[in-house]
């Protein structure tokens, strides 16, 4: 796959993308900017090559699930250690957009909330298989952990889903 | 009864279709949210050459301070490297081995060591009992200290 290409690639699946790092930024929406850009970076660069083991959609979303990762330890070094030192105390983990979480149809914000209850892992999975469309095989792919795993959180996270959605008020205790 | 109907009846035929609708429904939601979060995405443009001297920029820095740390490890490890053992002098230097006193040997002056150093000889009869001994312990003092 030539550089055109794989960039005529890219934009195609831009939209889908930005989501997926919107999901990894826990909807912080100008570091899921950043890390799509890095990504974007990566590639051009040759730090990231597709070798075609998987389909480009699987590797190009664990690219940008690697550089979230990479984005937040960075992060987390410079306000958590380094802000120690500095400022004497931690800065908090900004939290998520709340023009974002706002914003959207009531159904959508219940579904955001509801997510919000669940494990990384579990949101993770759902968004890949039923926002990406993408089967809990390559969502397993993605995430780096085996199929029986990815199956497990999948069951899980739907279960819980759909409790919370049937009873979006009452507080859950994390199973 | 047909079989249809028998299998209509099924209560795991039931939670089964109830689990598959469930499911629809999450899928339906999963891609309004989609829809919604795609309108929003930015269009689409790849890394401008500063975003991309930036990053280099920071990898340089983080590269530099790695090889400063790692230097100053191999310095701190090359300065305070032990040498070869001495030993501490205590005292005056010995000029050779054979006047070196252990400071243990008064624990060797025993009680009746004068028998094994003299040789006795015939017909001369010496009275050890003469012989001066040392006060014992507990034995009071005849003489006031100074």
């Amino acid at each position: 796959m030539t550089q055109t290409d794989l960039q005529g690639e890219l934009e195609r699946m831009h939209a889908a993308s930005f989501g997926w790092a919107l999901w990894c930024c826990d909807h912080r929406r100008e570091e899921a900017e950043e890390v799509l850009q890095t990504a974007y970076l990566k590639i051009m660069q040759g730090a990231a090559r597709f070798d075609g083991r998987s389909s480009l959609q699987t590797w190009f979303f664990g690219v940008i699930r690697r550089t979230a990762r990479e984005q937040r330890r960075r992060q987390w070094v410079r306000d958590g250690i380094l802000g120690r030192w500095f400022r004497g105390q931690p800065a908090p983990m900004p939290p998520p957009d709340p023009e974002a979480a706002a914003s959207g149809s009531q159904s959508s914000r219940a579904l955001r909330q509801a997510l919000q209850g669940l494990s990384a892992r579990q949101r993770q999975v759902l968004h890949l298989v039923f926002y990406q469309d993408l089967t809990v095989e390559e969502a397993s792919r993605v995430l780096k952990i085996s199929l029986g795993t990815a199956r497990t959180h999948f069951e899980r996270g739907k279960t819980q889903l759909r409790q919370r959605l049937a009873r979006p008020e009452e507080k859950h205790v994390g199973l | 009864m047909s079989d249809y109907k028998h299998k209509n009846n099924d209560p795991r035929d039931f939670s089964a279709r109830e689990r598959d609708a469930a499911e629809r429904d999450l899928r339906a939601r999963f891609v309004a949210l989609r829809a919604e979060e795609e309108a929003q995405a930015p269009p689409f443009a790849l890394p401008s050459p500063d975003f991309a001297a930036q990053r280099s920029r920071w990898f340089a820095g983080r590269l530099v301070a790695a090889s400063v740390c790692l230097l100053a490890m191999a310095a701190a490890i090359f300065w305070l490297q032990p040498g070869p053992h001495k030993p501490k002098r205590r005292g005056d230097p010995v000029a050779s081995l054979a006047q070196w006193k252990s400071p243990t040997d008064f624990l060797l002056q025993t009680p009746g060591r004068e028998l094994l150093e003299t040789v006795p000889t015939i017909g001369a009869w010496r009275d050890y009992a003469k012989a001066p001994r040392k006060p014992r312990r507990g034995q009071p003092r005849t003489k006031a200290l100074p």
